[in-house]
């Protein structure tokens, strides 16, 4: 059964909807930059926010001035919408909802934290941080009745909501699904990746021999995927299929990739496999990419590995929206998809001089060409690591 | 086809490595069992026991017993629920960034995100397949199960470890106190680890036969539900020998509901006993399991009166103040 792509969604430093995006990355105008909106003693860093307040993001959703919407939920319901509309679906409460996220609402948490204690109206703030909380929101201003959970694999839990759905319509166990994941900036993220030291200072250089980190984004992406059938029956045009995914653990370290890329090079494998692809079939790669040290010289590695001579175009687009966590594999799957609806790949911002250690460098320009599959990694803590391979209708 | 070939509990009502209960303590939940922590040295050594969280050490017990219970066969995936995660690293590493911005330690970080358990499985049993972590409060467990139940749907022999875990941190208590004030239940922590494959082995316990979530579900609708259930597997009301009820401080409808529908069977009930947390579920399938096991549940988890049943089929339900409704049907084997 193919599993096809009828509706994206998607919100990020660089666009309110997937046109403003695709303007952006044709026109390596990033939306990495000075903070706006959070505050941080580190906004000395360069980061990737969206210049919407909460807001306004509520006045966009038309949402009663009661509400318990964090940013991830109120980002995440902003790109569902615009799914939802595309695929042009009437019943959305029948819809199956597989939601990621990783730092769901804790920047309430982290705001309200001192104000919990008896009786305090900030208190519903307190199961905020929890990922299904976030997920309940959404689903419950939706309207959603049937299957909804939430995964939470740190970076890669974007791409494995997606692994997920696919799942489930091929079992036959769900017709139609929205899936995709959502991230905000919080306090307790930056932190948390300072305390690392895999923060830039600048702008990030993916794929850069002399590259020094990454940079933190937020945003949202949603697809809905459905059975062909399903999309032919209901005359729905089908924007591309995803036709593969990998997901493998690289069981060495808690946030740390090994060397030698075993899980990344695991699940590129596992989706070539599940999608009867040749590597030579595959014409662009959207790398994860995070721009740190250890990232891309593992990921690279992996690449290197499995297509050996024949690397298709790589590029990371994490210089144009920052590393949006969770929403990462779901952003770059609606990139994915633009790729092949547009034909073309995006470029690798930033880069100057290669690592020498692996057997490529990535497309520092927008280039159009053919392009009929497009591999997409998504790697995170835990050793968590997906891969999804998406294919021209 | 997804059978259960081990089964482990790690509550306030076991002792590390017996899966047995121990009764003894009078039936009220104790939040903080850490002093069962020095039972685990024999599972972690002593430096990573040091250094894990709750969370990962419980689950580092409860997976290699269960692994050992099914007789140690090649692992295709690791697949974990939890509603909070690491808490109590995770609310560690908030105090202090919440203090001051500049002079943090990444280690309580690094344990904090909700898939750190998964993660630290793989690690402990070198296992690079499948891994996955589910959050979604007290449906995570379940949502582990039903995609086990997806990687199960393949014809090449697969087993893998599914569980569900939280941990009670002291500030979560504090927390759940402001948001439960009339709350007469003790909170509560623990991982229940399942070891469940699509082969029927001279180990397994029990079969899964359904597992059915529903977000939203009212009342009235209940009764439909179930029977919608019973008739896909093909059971009449009669033929359950026993529910397993999430009875918690709010004595609501739907669990009346389910005690006047199955009045011929046994009702038990557990969260008086092990507290309240997001995965207690896991505590039902496992007295469920224990009880195909031993052809008995205890009747101190008896909620209501004694049937004199063999135990076959089990349903297991489970809801949250009128959301997340659960239905786990399992027979014995």
């Amino acid at each position: 059964m193919r599993v096809a792509i009828t509706g994206l969604g998607i919100i990020s430093a660089i666009g309110n909807h997937a046109e403003e995006h695709f303007f952006s990355l044709k026109n390596k105008q990033s939306g990495v930059g000075k903070l706006a909106l959070l505050e941080t003693a580190h906004d000395n860093l360069p980061f990737g926010e969206i210049k919407l307040t909460n807001q306004q993001l509520e006045e966009a959703l038309d949402l009663p001035k009661k509400n318990n919407f964090t940013r991830a939920s109120l980002l995440g319901l902003f790109a569902v919408k615009q799914a939802i509309k595309q695929a042009n679906l009437n019943l959305i409460g029948e819809l199956s909802f597989i939601n990621g996220t990783s730092v769901g609402g804790m920047d309430f948490s982290e705001k309200y934290w001192k104000e919990f204690k008896e009786n305090s109206p900030k208190n519903k703030y307190i199961e905020a941080q929890h990922p299904g909380f976030t997920t309940n929101t959404m689903a419950e201003a939706m309207g959603l009745k049937n299957y909804t959970t939430t995964i939470s694999t740190a970076c890669s839990s974007g791409a494995n909501a997606i692994i997920k759905a696919s799942k489930l319509i091929e079992n036959n166990q769900a017709h139609i699904v929205l899936a995709g994941a959502t991230d905000c900036l919080s306090k307790f993220t930056i932190n948390g990746f300072n305390s690392l030291k895999i923060l830039s200072e600048k702008p990030c250089m993916p794929f850069d021999k002399n590259r020094t980190g990454l940079n933190l984004g937020e945003g949202a992406a949603y697809l809905i995927l459905e059975s062909e059938q399903s999309a032919l029956k209901r005359n729905q045009p089908i924007l591309a299929y995803l036709s593969g995914y990998g997901n493998a653990n690289d069981a060495f370290h808690q946030t740390a990739s090994s060397e030698t890329g075993e899980g990344s090079f695991l699940t590129m494998q596992k989706a070539l496999e599940k999608s009867g692809l040749e590597t030579r079939d595959i014409d662009y790669i959207n790398a994860h990419g995070t721009a740190t040290y250890n990232n891309d010289l593992s990921e690279g590695i992996a690449i290197s590995k499995i297509f050996e001579s024949e690397i298709p175009e790589v590029s990371s687009t994490k210089a144009f929206t920052g590393h949006t966590l969770a929403a990462a594999g779901a952003i770059e799957a609606v990139f994915s998809t633009l790729a092949i609806q547009q034909q073309c790949i995006f470029p690798n911002l930033n880069f100057q001089d290669k690592i020498e250690e692996i057997g490529f460098e990535p497309q520092t320009g927008f280039v159009e060409k053919e392009i009929n599959h497009v591999l997409s990694n998504s790697f995170g803590f835990g050793g968590n690591c997906s891969s999804l391979i998406f294919s021209k209708a | 086809m997804m059978y259960i070939n081990g089964f482990s509990a790690i509550n306030t009502l076991t002792k590390a490595g017996e899966n047995e209960l121990s009764l003894e303590a009078g039936f009220v939940a104790v939040p903080f069992k850490r002093q069962a922590y020095q039972d685990y040295k024999n599972y972690i050594k002593g430096a990573a026991l040091r250094r894990m969280s709750p969370s990962v050490k419980m689950s580092a017990v409860a997976a290699q017993q269960v692994i050992s219970q099914a007789n140690h066969k090649n692992l295709n995936g690791v697949i974990v629920g939890t509603g909070m995660g690491c808490k109590a690293d995770s609310d560690a590493f908030l105090e202090k960034l919440l203090e001051d911005e500049t002079l943090l330690s990444p280690t309580k970080f690094i344990q904090s995100t909700h898939n750190t358990v998964a993660g630290q499985l793989a690690i402990l049993l070198d296992c690079k397949a499948y891994n996955m972590t589910f959050v979604q409060n007290s449906l995570s467990l379940e949502s582990a199960l039903i995609d086990a139940q997806l990687e199960l749907a393949s014809s090449e022999e697969k087993n893998i470890l599914v569980g569900g875990v939280d941990e009670l941190s002291p500030k979560t208590e504090e927390h759940l106190q402001f948001l439960h004030p009339e709350s007469t239940f003790n909170f509560g922590e623990g991982a229940h680890f399942f070891m469940v494959a699509n082969q029927k082995y001279n180990e397994s316990v029990a079969q899964i036969k359904s597992i059915e979530l529903v977000s939203e579900l009212k009342a009235e609708n209940l009764q439909t539900k179930i029977n919608e259930i019973l008739e896909r597997n093909k059971l009449q009301i009669n033929d359950i020998d026993a529910v397993i009820l999430g009875i918690d401080q709010y004595l609501d409808n739907y669990y009346g509901i389910l005690q006047e529908t199955f009045h011929n069977s046994a009702v038990y009930t557990y969260k008086n006993k092990i507290g309240e947390f997001y995965t207690t579920n896991g505590f039902a399938l496992w007295l469920a399991c224990y009880g195909f096991k031993n052809q008995q549940i205890p009747t101190e988890f008896l909620y209501g009166k004694t049937v004199g049943k063999r135990l076959n089929n089990v349903l297991i339900y489970n809801q949250n103040n009128g959301k997340e409704h659960s239905f786990i049907l399992v027979q014995n084997l």
